[in-house]
Formats: C-alpha cells, structure tokens, sequence
C-alpha cells in the first residue's frame, strides 16, 4: 500500500504550536495543510512520518472516513496498526466521528454540553463535518448501521490481520493451532532452544558451532539457550539475511558489516584523546583483526 | 399428541421442572395441590427427537454418528486430500452441518468457485459415500434422510405427533421447516421468540414493566465481581422465603458469551461472594442444592485426571526419554497405582532425580533408581513393575493399527500403570467418561483406515476435548450462569448479560471458509454477513426482553479493548462504574477475624544446621529463615540444561583445595614452569570433575558439557593462578577447615574456604566466590552476606585481611576488607583501621539475628524493599502479594 516516492513528513508539535486538537486547528491555520490535504487523495499511497502527538492518528482517521464514503460495504476499508492500544484508539475516533450529530444547516459539528469528558470536544470543522455528514447519509443508503455494529469497522493490529488470513486458508497452514495462539511465546521459543542444545550432537554440523557458541558463553548452556529463545524472538529480523544464503556470502556481508561498525566506532575515539595517546596504526590494526 | 421442540437440551430439561412445579403447586397459595399425579409433557431436545424419529423407521439400519465421530470420521477422510489440522476439520465440519440446514448441493458448480470450496466438496462426497458403504449417518443429514422415507411412503411414517410448538428457537433451518411440513405437523413458534419479532423496532417497543440497567468495567474480573454481587442481591430475602428452595421462583440468569474460556475465574468469584449466602442457605437445610450452576463444563481432556492419563499415553512416542517436568509429574502423582505404599519413596526418588538437575531423564536412569534395593529411601518396586510392564506394551507396538485395537492398547496402557487409582466419585467419574469415549471411537473404527499410534492419539485427544466434564449440573439452582443461546426461552427473574459490548453483539462476520460466500449470504447462514448477525442479535436481545422485567448489562472498557456498550439494548437507567452493586450483600456480611502471630515456637536445641545461610536468611527476611530452616520449606532444585550454578561452585572449590593441597604456597607456584602449572592444574580438575559426577548416570551431551567446562576451568584458573602470584608471598595453612561458632547460646557449624599467613605474619581468610559482591555489603545491617563476618569471629587470632576471590571468566577480583590493604598485594581490599571493632559489632549484629531464630520470629519483613521477594520461592507462603499489591 504505500509508496515511498509519497512521503508526506509533519513537522514536530513544537513547530506547529496547536495542532493537536481539531479545535485549534479550525483556528490557527497548519503550516503543513496543503500536505495534510494531499494525504487525504484516496488515489494514492502515502507514507505518513511525523513526530508524536503531531496528529497522524487523526490524519489516518480522516482518510479511513474519506475511504468510507467511497465504498459499498464498510468492511472494504482495512486499518492496520502495531498494537491493540492503537487500533481502540482509532475505532474510538471513528464511532466517535460517525455518531457526532452534524448540524444540517451550517455542517458544524454539536457539542454535547452533558456529555462529561467522554464527550466529543471538537468545536467546529466544516470540512471534518461535511465528510461525516457524507458518511451519515452514505452509511444510511446502505443500510450499514454503523453506531450499532461497530464491528464492520476493519481496524486491527498487524497479528489480527495475519490470523484472519489464516483462519481463512486454514487448510494451507495445517501446522498452525489458531485456537491456540500464544500470546507470550518466550516459553515455546526457550523450549526450542533447549532441544537444539540438546540435540545438537546428534548433528554433526551442529556440534561444532554449538561448541564454539558455548565457548564464548562461559560453557553456560542454560545462559546460551536464553540468547538462542532471544534470538527467536527477532528472528523476522535477521532471519531474512540469513536464510538460503551461501556461507562465503554470508560471513563476507557480515564481517563487512563488523569492518563499518569497528571503523565508525574508531573515528569517534581519537578526538576524546590526545593526539598523541593515539597510535593510528594501532587504531588500523583493529579494523583489520 | 403434542410436542415441545426445543433447540438444547437444558431448555427442555427447564421446561420439564417448571411444569412438574406448575402442577404440583397451587398457583394462589404456594401450597402443594391434592392431585399428585399427571401426565408427563412431551418436551424433547431437537436433536433427541429426529433421532428417535429416524430409529422408529422401518428399514433403517444405519448408525447415529455423534459429533465427536462424525468429526473423526471427518478429519479421515480430509488426511487423504490435504494436511489436516483442527480448525479445518471443525470448519469442514461446520461446513456439512450447513449444507444440509439449507439443504445445498456440495456438488453444485459453485462450489468450483475456489481451491477450498472445491476441497470442501470432494471430502463431502467422500464422506457421504463412506457413511453409505459403512451403514452411518451425521446427525445433520437425519432430516433429509427422514423426509425422504416419509415422501416415499407417506402412510407408514411414524410421527404421531400432531402438533408441534418450537421454543427457544431464535430460527429455524430450512430442512426442519421442511421435514415438519412433509410430516403435516401442525407447528408453531412459541409467540415471544418467534422471528418474526426480530422486525420490531426495539427503540418503540413499549414494556413499562421491563427495567434496564448497565454497568461499565475496567477488566473482566471486575465485571464478574459485580456480576456476583449482583446476583446475591437479587437472592430472595430468606425471611420472605418459607417454602422448598426455588419453589415457584424463577432463576436469576447470568450470561457470559464466552463461558468456557471464563468457567474458570466465574466459578472462583461466585463462590467467594456468595460464600455468606451459602451459609445461610445451608443453615436453612438446603445444602444440597448449591446457590449457583455453570452450564456445559471443562473439556475432559483439561481435567488434572484426564491430564496424567495423556501423559501416560504420550510415553510411547518420546524415545524413551522424558522432559523433566513430565517425569516428576508422573513419579509423585497419586494416580499411579502403588502411590500409598511408596508415597515417600517416590517423592525422594523425584528429589534425587531434581538434585541432578537435568532437563532429561531415561527410562533407564529412573529405572535405575527406583530399582536400587540398596537405597531403600528411594526403592519404588511397584512403580518399576508399572514401568516395566509400561516398557513391554510400548516395545512391540505395531506401526498400524485400527483405531479400536488402539483403544484397547490405551485401556491396556492406564490399566497397567494403575490409573486413576482413586475410588473417590471423581476419579470414577473420569474413568467411566474415558471409557466412554473409547467406546466412541471403537464404533466407527471399521470406518477408518488403519493409523498410526500418534495419530490414533490426536483423536482420542480431539474426543477427549470436545467431551464436557461437569461433576454435577444443578439446573435447579436459584442462579443460572449460562452461554449466550442457553439463556434463550427460559423466563428468569432478573437477566445478567455480560460482555455486553460492540465486539460481542454482534461479533464481526465470519463465514464459513468452505463455503461459497456468495451462497452463505443468499441463504442467510450464521455469521456469513453482517446484516444477518445484526438482525440475529437484534433478535436476540428483543428475546431476551421478553424472558424478565429487569435486565442489568455490562461492559468492559479500558485503554487495550476498543469495544463501546452494544446499543442495541436501551438502556433506561443510568450507568454505574465498577460494581456499586457490592453494597447490596452488605446485610448479609460476616465479618471475619484476623489473628496476627508472627512468631512460631522458640528454638531449644542447641546445635542448628544451616550454619552460614541461616543467617543469611535470618537477616534477608525473618519469614525466610524461620520457613527454610524451621518449615523446612526448601526449594525443589531447578533443572539445568548444562551444569548448575552449585556444581559449578562446589567444582572451583574442590579444585582449589586439591591444588593449594599440592601446591602449598606461592614461593612454589612460582617455581613451577607455565607447563608444570597446566599440567597439575589439568590433572587436578579432570580429578574433581570424575570424582564429582562419578554419582549421577549421564545425561545427554554429558561428554561436551563436561569436556567444555574443563577447558574453561582451565583459563580460568591459569588466569587466577596469575593474580596469586602478584600478592605479598604466603603460605596456605587451612583449606575447607570446619569450625563451630556458638551464637546465642546455638552452635553452628562452618567451612572456611582458606586461610593464608603472609610473609609478614599477617592472616588473609578468604572465601571463594562465581558471583559478584561489593564491600559495601560489610557494613550493612542486616548482614545479609554474613560469612566473612562469620569467618572472622570463628577465629581464635588476628585477622588483618578478609575477602572474596570472584572467579568469574569476566572478572578475577580480590574484594574485601583489610586492616592494611597494602601489605595484601597489589590487589585493592577495603581499607578499614577499625577492623577489630567492626568484627565485634558484626558478632553482636550475628547474635541478634541469631537470637530472634532461636525466639521463632517469623515475621514477614524483606530488606532492600522487597528486592529479595523477586526470587524468593516463598510467596506462596508469606503472601507479601496481599499484604503489598
């Protein structure tokens, strides 16, 4: 879905003094507007970067309504977030959005003046206000009756996503037990590494490695398994890199690795020194080790 | 003849008592009637009543599949096409059971539409042709099958039933609808739950009568508080109540929609808060009916019982060796036959097995231990006996078999281990339900295809968990906690419903993977659309309303759930937060009486073992020391996948003692060439390290730990054999020298790792150490690190340096205290000048620590803030949790 050639960046909240609330930002026209704008055209893909609190939620927000007014069942517009905190986040700003009463002459979003703090606190944004009034209408063409099946809504977190895909193909991911997702897997991956360390020896390319490996660890197997179960954890990180690659490939691409990160490290080194503590040759020597 | 159809069995059940009630009861008075006898109603289950129908035709020889076998039968013949794995099963499943409500053709051209359409209806025919060649019918296909000899011989069917009121039925299947009308039953929906009703406008509807509360909550656990306290309330006053229990008096309904994943947390909050009503209720004679029932129950398979036997049955595919957990499990359960006679011998066998803290254990390793007639604390002959006819069966399995020999050869496997060995009514129970299950699977087992033993396994474990266990179920009971369409039709006094948010009524839509969507939506199938599951849950809850006159539902909302209340209800009262319901069972609150004793008896014998870590423990935490070395509440050891942090310890101290015993000071460590020091070094620690394990079977990778570890001892303690030769020269006059120190009126025994007399006539005792330690510990009140104290004070001469060696692959430090940190070495010790007035005060610190041991002070008092209580074993104990949440 996104496409890097459209990056739109927000400036920081403290370059833009009041762009957290929609109230404010009926008043203090945003710097940034005309980029806010462009993320809304529905015809793209955008990447959204921007620091905290500079409203991206709220841009998403808005785009998911735009999509909304444009599709025949609510169900065809997807939001992705990382965590379920996010995803409440945002589903509460949509139900809250759609159920907001729009007035039907000036479309100016009403306040509830009994609502508490839960109450909507936006104060007028024509904009905002015409594009709920849209949905509103589409919502009731369809039949889609939002406020009371909020469920339509398709916000989840990226794991959700993966276990709706598998529950929907759940003959071709016959190893996969989706009544029996682990939400904290440290356990089955720490057992995992029991059995590697515990039967490495019955494979010979394994032995060594594992010897080695323990070696470094102070022959603590129970320390280096709990690095292994670590490593497990990661592994949609660097098991991409890794797998199906040829070894002289492999140690060639990491130790150049090793060589930029030893180098950079080194030049920060002398200017904490005198010139003359420092032995550049040595400083050579240790990039090449 | 009339009948009552009802969608589950409860219900009909339920109907079936209201009756009996309203008969035997005078409706005015309450009084019983003088009439005592009428006619039974006809009230049956769906399910029962098509299958008596079918059993009553003629010519009908095919068997009744239940769930659990059609599954199997099932998940057969899906292994033929694809992988199998459980979800797809219970979906293809599903799948069937829908074809036939809505009477599809699976092998309509629609069903080309995809890969998994296709699938789904090459395995229904499949299916469908097995159950013909094998004479067995699904539950789901009885209606067709009905109707279709009913069509053919219109005159002999055998319904006698002429009409026929369906309760409970929120819809009902085109294939039922059209099997009552080709049997010309006269059929009607009960009134308040026909569908019908679902068309109402809920906003308008007018029922003065009817109350609505809701409630909103922070976590789960909280709703369910408030729903318990809620239903205490709604209790009928006992005063007001003089006639039998739940005479005439409909039951408070609690519904959760997820029931089986919360039974667990329900059933303990409900029987917390109603535990004042219950002593009252049983006060009144009424023990035998409890205030509360669950509905449905825990899977079989979940039950502690249950769990033995799969371990049991688990063995033969674990190459004959076990994780540690599974072993100790099974060597201390009490569902092992012989467990009485030899009780404390299995436990002490386990603990010897722990005290080798390996991940692993053989066959032959336990075996070899529990034989051992010449350890007579460990010898289990009636374990070895089970063991080894367990070993008999398991070696000459055969690679295939039929599902019922597999389930003689499971029966035959529990019988010979003894299982369940209990003759409580409990364990009767399990067994009589894992009987049956067998059972079960014995039927269709000419229908299936000889199988391997993991997959005979697989499904009687799939058996085992669809199977519900509940010891007993109390459809009587004043308070009814039930699923979401168990509540449906059974008129109630008050309504709990629970989960009452935007993610449960209605759930998102699911349909059926198997199945054309297009085909799903059309036919109005469960979960296919979302304008069908709002329509079903609108009239779900237009049900419900008319069931009570007072509905109270509640709701989770807290940072992590995105659900709002479901505003399919209205609601006409306002909201209240987090149980403020709880005031209601006030009047019934017993008070309970807390006595604080912190003190166990005093201690009055005058030696204790322990030595250094009582003390250590004493100081650490009152409550630790008196639980440890008066409870004896000891840690089971932990298993290690490679060596364990106290071998390695007891390891650097017998090797430095054998090499200072060789060695005997540092004039000769110099004098010996780096080869010489290799070579003694290296003999030394291939002599701890044999004489050490010599004990213990080896376990797995025994050689390469052992092997890896020598090589590290070795750098290691070159590199620390380097720091000696660094220190002001000296002899080593005492290695692992005991010595009694007598505080408090108690002895105690102690080992000093080593004590040096310098050149200058000065004396270093040192203690060695793998962790980190700091000085600073010295000075700290509670001694916590009480040895070099202890050493100090258990001496009868001057002691001018004390410290810890840390030996550690990252680290070889000299820490500690001295008198003149600069006659020890280059090595920095602590300075203190006031070295002998500091080992008085820590004898007079040891003493008071010694001394409240000796008075039992057991109170529960962590230093460091609680800093220990992370890895402390005993909070189950203390309960420090509850006192500082």
């Amino acid at each position: 879905m996104s496409d890097p050639k459209n990056t739109a960046r927000t400036p920081a909240p403290t370059q833009m003094a009041g762009i957290n609330t929609a109230s404010q930002s009926m008043q203090t026209p945003l710097i940034d507007q005309h980029v806010r704008q462009q993320a809304l055209n529905t015809a793209h893909s955008f990447i959204v970067q921007a620091p905290a609190g500079s409203g991206k939620t709220e841009l998403l927000t808005r785009r998911f309504l735009t999509l909304l007014a444009r599709v025949n069942a609510p169900e065809q517009v997807l939001a992705i977030t990382f965590t379920r905190k996010a995803a409440s986040e945002m589903r509460h700003r949509l139900i809250e959005a759609i159920s907001t009463p729009i007035s039907d002459t000036d479309h100016t979003i009403k306040i509830d003046p009994d609502g508490g703090d839960d109450a909507p606190k936006q104060t007028t944004d024509p904009e905002k206000a015409s594009l709920i009034k849209a949905i509103q209408a589409h919502s009731e063409a369809m039949g889609w009756r939002l406020a009371q099946y909020p469920e339509r809504l398709n916000i989840m977190t990226i794991d959700a996503l993966c276990l709706q895909c598998v529950r929907r193909q759940p003959h071709l991911s016959s190893d996969v037990n989706t009544n029996a997702i682990h939400q904290d897997p440290q356990a089955l991956y720490l057992k995992a590494a029991h059995e590697l360390c515990l039967h490495a020896h019955e494979t010979p390319e394994l032995e060594a490695p594992l010897s080695t490996i323990l070696g470094h660890c102070d022959n603590n197997w129970d320390y280096c398994a709990r690095l292994f179960a670590q490593l497990l954890a990661k592994r949609d990180a660097w098991l991409p890199h890794i797998a199906h690659r040829d070894h002289d490939v492999l140690k060639d691409a990491l130790e150049s690795a090793l060589h930029t990160v030893i180098s950079e490290t080194l030049e920060i080194i002398p200017p904490l020194f005198s010139a003359t503590l420092i032995d550049q040759d040595m400083l050579k020597g240790i990039v090449e080790l | 003849m009339s009948i009552i159809i009802t969608p589950n069995r409860r219900l009909a059940i339920t109907l079936r008592r209201q009756y009996n009630q309203f008969m035997a009861d005078d409706n005015d008075t309450g009084l019983p009637r003088r009439v005592r006898h009428w006619p039974s109603p006809n009230i049956q289950p769906l399910t029962d009543w098509l299958s008596g129908l079918y059993q009553s035709l003629p010519h009908t020889t095919a068997r009744i599949l239940t769930a659990q076998q059609a599954l199997i039968l099932w998940q057969s013949m899906i292994r033929q096409h694809t992988p199998l794995s459980h979800y797809t099963s219970e979906k293809m499943l599903s799948a069937w059971q829908l074809c036939h409500e809505h009477q599809l053709d699976w092998q309509a051209p629609e069903f080309n539409q995809n890969d998994r359409t296709h699938l789904f209806s090459i395995c229904a025919t499949a299916f469908q042709a097995h159950c013909v060649k094998h004479h067995l019918i699904s539950e789901a296909a009885l209606p067709a099958a009905i109707m279709e000899h009913a069509l053919e011989a219109p005159s002999c069917h055998t319904s006698t039933e002429q009409q026929c009121q369906l309760t409970g039925f929120l819809e009902l299947a085109t294939n039922i609808e059209a099997l009552l009308n080709a049997l010309q039953i006269n059929w009607h929906f009960d009134e308040r739950h026909h569908p019908a009703s679902a068309h109402h406008d809920v906003e308008n509807t007018t029922r003065p009568q009817l109350t609505t509360h809701f409630s909103q909550h922070t976590d789960t656990e909280a709703q369910i508080e408030a729903a318990a306290h809620w239903c205490a309330a709604q209790l009928p006053p006992e005063q007001q109540d003089e006639r039998p229990a739940s005479a005439g008096v409909q039951p408070i309904i609690c519904v959760w929609p997820d029931i089986q994943g919360l039974r667990g947390k329900i059933s303990n909050v409900f029987n917390r808060v109603l535990e004042n009503q219950l002593i009252h209720h049983t006060h009144h004679g009424r023990s035998a009916i409890p205030l509360f029932n669950i509905s449905g129950g825990i899977p079989l398979s979940t039950h502690p019982i249950s769990h033995i036997a799969s371990l049991l049955l688990s063995l033969p595919l674990t190459q004959r060796t076990m994780d540690f957990q599974v072993c100790h499990t099974l060597i201390t359960s009490p569902l092992i036959g012989g467990y009485s006679t030899e009780q404390s011998a299995r436990h002490a066998l386990s603990y010897q097995l722990r005290e080798q803290g390996r991940l692993t254990y053989s066959f032959t390793d336990i075996l070899t231990l529990a034989d051992d007639t010449s350890s007579p604390n460990t010898h289990c002959p009636i374990f070895v006996s089970h063991c080894e006819s367990l070993g008999t069966i398991t070696s000459t399995l055969p690679e295939k078999n039929t599902l019922a020999a597999w389930c003689r050869i499971f029966d035959s496997l529990l019988t010979t281990m003894g299982w369940p060995n209990a003759a409580h009514q409990v364990a009767i129970d399990i067994h009589q339900a894992w009987s049956g299950v067998f059972s079960e699977l014995t039927t269709i087992s000419d229908a299936i295809p000889p199988m391997r033993y993991q997959h005979a396994l697989d499904a009687l474990a799939d058996s085992l968990m669809r199977t519900l266990y509940q010891a007993h179920a109390h459809s009587e009971a004043p308070i009814q906690i039930l699923g979401l369409l168990e509540a449906v039709g059974i008129d109630c006094e008050a309504l709990w419903l629970a989960d009452f948010d935007t993610t449960h009524w209605p759930p998102a839509a699911h349909p059926n993977p198997y199945l054309p969507l297009a085909l799903q939506q059309a036919h109005q199938m469960p979960h296919a659309s979302p304008d069908r599951e709002l329509r079903y849950y609108t009239h779900l809850i237009e049900t419900f309303r008319t069931q009570t006159t007072h509905i109270h539902v509640s709701y989770v909302q807290n940072e992590e759930s995105a659900a709002t209340r479901c505003l399919l209800l209205p609601a006409t009262q306002e909201v209240t937060t987090n149980g403020s319901t709880n005031a209601h069972t006030e009047p019934n609150k017993v008070t309970t009486e807390y006595f604080i004793d912190e003190y166990g008896p005093a201690y009055t014998e005058i030696r204790v073992r322990g030595g250094v870590s009582l003390l250590k423990h004493q100081a650490t935490c009152p409550f630790q020391g008196f639980a440890m070395h008066r409870l004896a509440a000891i840690r089971e050891p932990d298993a290690h996948l490679g060596l364990s942090p106290a071998d390695r310890g007891i390891l650097i101290h017998s090797i430095l003692e054998n090499f200072w015993g060789r060695v005997h000071d540092q004039e000769t460590l110099i004098a010996l060439t780096p080869d010489q020091r290799t070579d003694i070094l290296t003999e030394v620690i291939h002599t701890e390290i044999s004489t050490h394990f010599s004990h213990r079977p080896p376990g797995p990778q025994q050689k390469s730990i052992l092997s890896l570890e020598s090589e590290r001892l070795n750098v290691l303690l070159l590199r620390y054999l380097a720091a000696e030769i660094k220190r002001t020269p000296f002899t080593v006059i005492a290695r692992e020298t005991k010595k009694t120190l007598t505080l408090a009126g108690v002895e105690l025994r102690l080992k000093i790792d080593r004590i040096d007399k310098q050149i200058d006539s000065t004396y270093s005792l040192i203690d060695y150490k793998t962790s980190m330690l700091s000085p600073n510990t010295l000075y700290s009140y509670p001694l916590t690190e009480p040895q070099l104290p202890m050493y100090a004070i258990s001496v009868d001469f001057p002691v001018t340096h004390l410290l810890w060696i840390i030996l550690r692959s990252d680290n070889i430090r000299y820490h500690g205290v001295s008198l003149s940190p600069k006659t020890f070495g280059p090595q920095r010790l602590k300075p203190d000048e006031a070295l002998p007035t500091q080992i008085a005060d820590w004898h007079t610190a040891l003493t008071q620590t010694m001394t409240a041991f000796k008075a039992g002070d057991a109170h529960v008092a962590p230093v460091d803030g609680g800093l220990p209580c992370q890895t402390c074993h005993l909070q189950s104990l203390c309960r420090i949790q509850e006192a500082c949440p």
